[in-house]
C-alpha cells in the first residue's frame, strides 16, 4: 500500500532535474510562527507552491522561519534573489498577493510595490 | 485565532522546527468507535526542563521572538479540554518533546479540520533535511516520510515542479480539500 503510493507520486513526478537549494535563483521564505499561521501563511505558502508547480518554475525555492518581529504585518514573504543583496519584504500578504508577486516580481523581475513593507540590505 | 486544526497541526511542527528538532512525527487519527479525533507531534529538539514546560503551559512564553506571546500551546489545550478531549505534553531536556492532543469528534464546537491537504504539502515540502513522517488516518489516509519519499524520487527536490504537483495531487485525493 504504502510503497505503492510511493510509485505513484513516483510516476506523476515523472523525471525532474535534483535542485539543491544553493542553486536556487529566487527563495522564498515565509513567516511561520504562530501570529503568521493565525494571520493566513498556511495559505500563502500553499499559492507560492501551487504558483510554482503551475508555472513550473524549477529555480525557486520556498523555506519557511518564524517569528520575524513583524507581527503586525504578517503574513510576511521575503523574497532573495541570487545575487542581489536586496532583500524584498511584502507584508499582509494574502494567497492572490503571493501569486502576483510570483508573476511580477519572481518570473518578471519587478517587484511589486504596493507590497513591500521592507527592504532589506 | 488558529481556526482550524490543521493550523494547530503547523504552529505544533514550527514549535518542533524552532526547538532544533532533526525528527519530527505527526499522527493525526480518527477513532470511530470513541468518537475522537487525535493530534500527535513527536520531536528529538532540544525539549525543555521542567521550569519552562510550566511557563508554556501558561502561554506567554516564547523562544520565538520579542514579538511572539506564545499562545499556541495554550490554545490548543483550551480547545481541546472545551471538546472533551485531552491535552498533554511531556518533554525532556536534551531528548524532545511530545504533544498530544484530542477531541470529541462530534463536539458542536469542534474547529474544522482545514485544508489538510495543502498544511501536509507545506511541511513535507519546507522540511528541507529534517526527516518528518505523517500518519494520517480519518476516513482517508496518507502514511509517508520525507526519507522514503525522496529515495523514491532518486534525490529529486520535493519543490520541483513535477513532484509537488504529483503530491499535491495525491493528497488532495487522500484527504480531500478543505475538511
Amino acid at each position: 500500500m504504502k510503497l505503492e503510493d510511493l510509485r505513484k507520486i513516483r510516476e506523476r513526478a515523472a523525471k525532474e532535474i535534483a535542485l539543491r537549494q544553493g542553486d536556487a535563483r529566487v527563495r522564498l521564505v515565509v513567516g511561520m510562527g504562530t501570529s503568521g499561521i493565525a494571520a493566513g501563511a498556511r495559505d500563502v505558502l500553499a499559492a507560492l507552491l501551487d504558483e510554482i508547480a503551475k508555472r513550473d518554475l524549477s529555480d525557486v525555492v520556498v523555506t519557511q522561519t518564524g517569528e520575524r518581529g513583524l507581527a503586525s504585518s504578517e503574513p510576511v514573504v521575503e523574497v532573495h534573489v541570487k545575487d542581489d543583496p536586496a532583500v524584498v519584504v511584502y507584508g499582509d500578504m494574502t494567497s492572490e498577493k503571493a501569486r502576483r508577486v510570483i508573476a511580477d516580481h519572481v518570473v518578471q523581475g519587478n517587484p511589486v510595490r504596493e507590497f513591500v513593507i521592507e527592504v532589506r540590505r | 485565532m488558529l481556526e482550524s486544526l490543521d493550523l494547530h497541526l503547523l504552529d505544533l511542527v514550527q514549535n518542533a522546527r524552532e526547538a532544533g528538532a532533526r525528527r519530527i512525527a505527526i499522527r493525526w487519527t480518527c477513532d470511530e468507535a470513541s468518537d475522537e479525533v487525535a493530534l500527535e507531534v513527536v520531536d528529538d529538539g532540544r525539549g525543555m526542563d521542567a521550569d519552562t514546560l510550566a511557563a508554556v503551559e501558561r502561554g506567554f512564553y516564547s523562544t520565538k521572538g520579542q514579538r511572539s506571546v506564545g499562545l499556541g500551546i495554550p490554545l490548543l489545550r483550551q480547545t481541546a479540554e472545551h471538546c472533551d478531549g485531552r491535552f498533554s505534553i511531556s518533554s525532556r531536556l536534551g531528548e524532545g518533546t511530545t504533544v498530544r492532543a484530542s477531541f470529541r469528534r462530534s463536539h458542536i464546537d469542534l474547529p474544522p479540520f482545514g485544508d489538510v491537504a495543502a498544511t501536509f504539502l507545506s511541511i513535507l515540502v519546507t522540511s528541507e533535511d529534517r526527516w518528518v513522517s505523517i500518519l494520517y488516518r480519518c476516513g482517508g489516509e496518507v502514511d509517508l516520510d520525507t526519507a522514503e519519499l525522496r529515495e523514491t524520487l532518486g534525490g529529486a527536490s520535493l519543490q520541483s515542479p513535477g513532484v509537488l504537483r504529483a503530491l499535491q495531487e495525491f493528497l488532495v485525493e487522500r484527504v480531500g480539500r478543505e475538511g
